[in-house]
């Protein structure tokens, strides 16, 4: 059974030593998570999500919300299995297919069509399963002999259809995405939350990192709201980005004040 | 859920390597051994990566991979020429000494500095998918034998030229090159684990493997240096080096260089676990 169950997790990166910690400058709040001192007050770290939980089932559609350096990025890259909590537990049951950078992942100097072998391989899918995926991502990058093309000299664009065909393509189960996914045109992001349809209606997870309203709102039903790595909220869609909505307007009134 | 909806497909359908879950709560030795099992089975994607990066370094040369060839014959005979000389020596078994030697040179010598950045430079790759962090430690292994193929034709035309015979003693020199393919992987483990918690350490290994060609039995004979000769004995290149070039030479496999061997090969793969073990979890927030 497809599952995210993220419980109490903590993650911290680890600095080196320093004597003060960095000045907080008046009046601009900070953007990452908190610092974590020793004994003697050293900084040592920054909590970049402190105590975490949530639990996704098959189809839900999770939004993640927040500032930037909310830790968005990292809490996506802990349900890839890429960073492993400091504390807590994190068990995720099912096939993942992550996309988060565009180039990373990616042999810029091979062609658009090596790239999708690769893909499949990374996957682990075998030459016939890859021969038979081809045909279906081709259609849908729409890129036609761009794909005998090295990567290096795709288009932001063409490179994000390429990447989001191959990792769709090879029936993952869990699909983990990060903000640049709502930098499609209108075309790309339809055929996209088709995509996503699928995956869900058939049993799957979609996780989503955007600060695209309008796509959130079309694709997930529902969020969680990070500031500072703390978690400010979670569940139905509508209401989280509603707090937040509401969040930045009490502060906006405030720095206005 | 409508109808028109497909079936789920069966797992058994799906790719098998692809990332199927995992527990943050994992056994640090289990998921070690995991990756190095789940990392292997995925032969196709380390043997695809490892010939793309050797194509590579000859895209939009001419001769391509003869350059591979080219290269180790001239240094061979360079040395040949210049140390015949000097050591007054330019038999055709001192020119048989240096193409074997120089062959398992290279290939180990291409392990070791390669091994430095085996982690740091797919920091990318591993950044934004939960790949065994084996298949870059197999692919950087494969390059090398296929490196190692490809000067091996420069060498089976100098020994065809040399007129030397090969009896079938010469297959220990096979269980030899196999042997350094297997101390091969924990060596990428344990200096790109290392390497990559404490980057001053590739310098270090870049130092040491600029002079390792004067310190191995590669220009001269262990005999030459005459007490000195220990340098060759303490140098575990050489017992690396003799595997494969005595049964193609002399004939007969040395037990004793045999035995460095497996004590290194025990030795290194324990540490290279522990290493591995240990780092696993935390490799990627260093590189």
């Amino acid at each position: 059974m497809t599952r995210i169950l993220i419980d109490n997790a903590s993650l911290i990166f680890k600095t080196r030593a320093q004597r003060k910690p960095a000045p907080e400058q008046a009046g601009a709040p900070a953007v990452a998570g908190d610092v974590v001192t020793d004994e003697k007050g050293r900084r040592i770290g920054i909590k970049a999500l402190a105590d975490v939980s949530l639990d996704l089932h098959p189809g839900d559609r999770l939004g993640i919300i927040g500032s930037n350096g909310a830790g968005k990025t990292t809490l996506l890259r802990m349900m890839a299995g890429i960073y492993a909590p400091s504390s807590g537990t994190v068990v995720v049951e099912g096939r993942v297919s992550a996309m988060f950078n565009l180039g990373l992942g990616m042999q810029l100097d091979a062609s658009g069509l090596q790239n999708i072998v690769l893909s499949g391989l990374i996957a682990g899918a075998s030459r016939a399963q890859i021969d038979r995926a081809i045909p279906d991502i081709v259609t849908f990058t729409e890129l036609g002999d761009f794909l005998d093309m090295p990567v290096r000299t795709y288009s932001q664009g063409m490179a994000m259809r390429l990447k989001f065909a191959c990792a769709t393509a090879f029936r993952p189960e869990i699909l983990l995405l990060d903000e640049w996914i709502g930098a499609g045109d209108a075309d790309f992001q339809a055929k996209a939350r088709e995509r996503m349809d699928a995956l869900v209606s058939s049993a799957g997870i979609v996780v989503l990192a955007t600060h695209n309203q309008t796509l959130m709102k079309r694709v997930v039903n529902k969020a969680i709201w990070l500031e500072k790595g703390h978690m400010k909220g979670f569940g139905p869609a509508g209401e989280i980005i509603e707090a937040l909505a509401a969040f930045r307007r009490s502060q906006g009134a405030q720095n206005a004040a | 859920m409508s109808s028109h909806i497909q079936p789920v497909e069966t797992r058994a359908d799906a790719p098998i390597f692809a990332l199927s879950g995992f527990r943050s709560d994992a056994d640090p030795w289990r998921e070690a051994i995991d990756d190095l099992w789940r990392g292997l089975k995925n032969v196709r994607l380390w043997r695809a990566l490892a010939w793309q990066e050797f194509l590579m370094l000859y895209r939009r040369t001419y001769f391509g991979a003869a350059w591979v060839v080219a290269t180790f014959l001239f240094f061979s005979l360079v040395i040949y020429v210049v140390f015949g000389a000097v050591r007054g020596d330019s038999s055709e078994q001192y020119l048989l000494f240096v193409v074997y030697g120089f062959l398992i040179f290279q290939l180990l010598s291409g392990m070791i500095t390669d091994a430095t950045m085996v982690f740091v430079r797919p920091a990318g790759w591993m950044t934004s998918t939960r790949l065994p962090f084996s298949v870059f430690v197999y692919r950087g292994v494969a390059r090398n034998v296929v490196n190692l193929g490809f000067s091996a034709l420069g060498a089976a035309a100098v020994v065809l030229w040399a007129g030397q015979s090969v009896g079938w003693v010469s297959l220990w020199a096979l269980v030899g090159l196999a042997a350094i393919v297997v101390n091969g992987v924990w060596v990428y483990l344990l200096v790109g684990v290392l390497c990559a918690r404490f980057r001053d350490l590739q310098q270090v290994v870049q130092m040491f493997m600029r002079v390792a060609l004067f310190l191995t039995p590669v220009l001269w004979m262990p005999q030459d240096l005459g007490s000195r000769a220990v340098i060759a004995t303490y140098n575990p290149l050489t017992h690396f080096i003799e595997i494969v070039r005595e049964p193609m030479i002399a004939g007969a496999p040395g037990s004793d260089h045999w035995q460095v061997v497996l004590i290194m090969t025990v030795v290194g793969w324990t540490a290279a676990l522990m290493a591995f073990a240990y780092s696993r979890r935390r490799l990627v927030f260093w590189i």
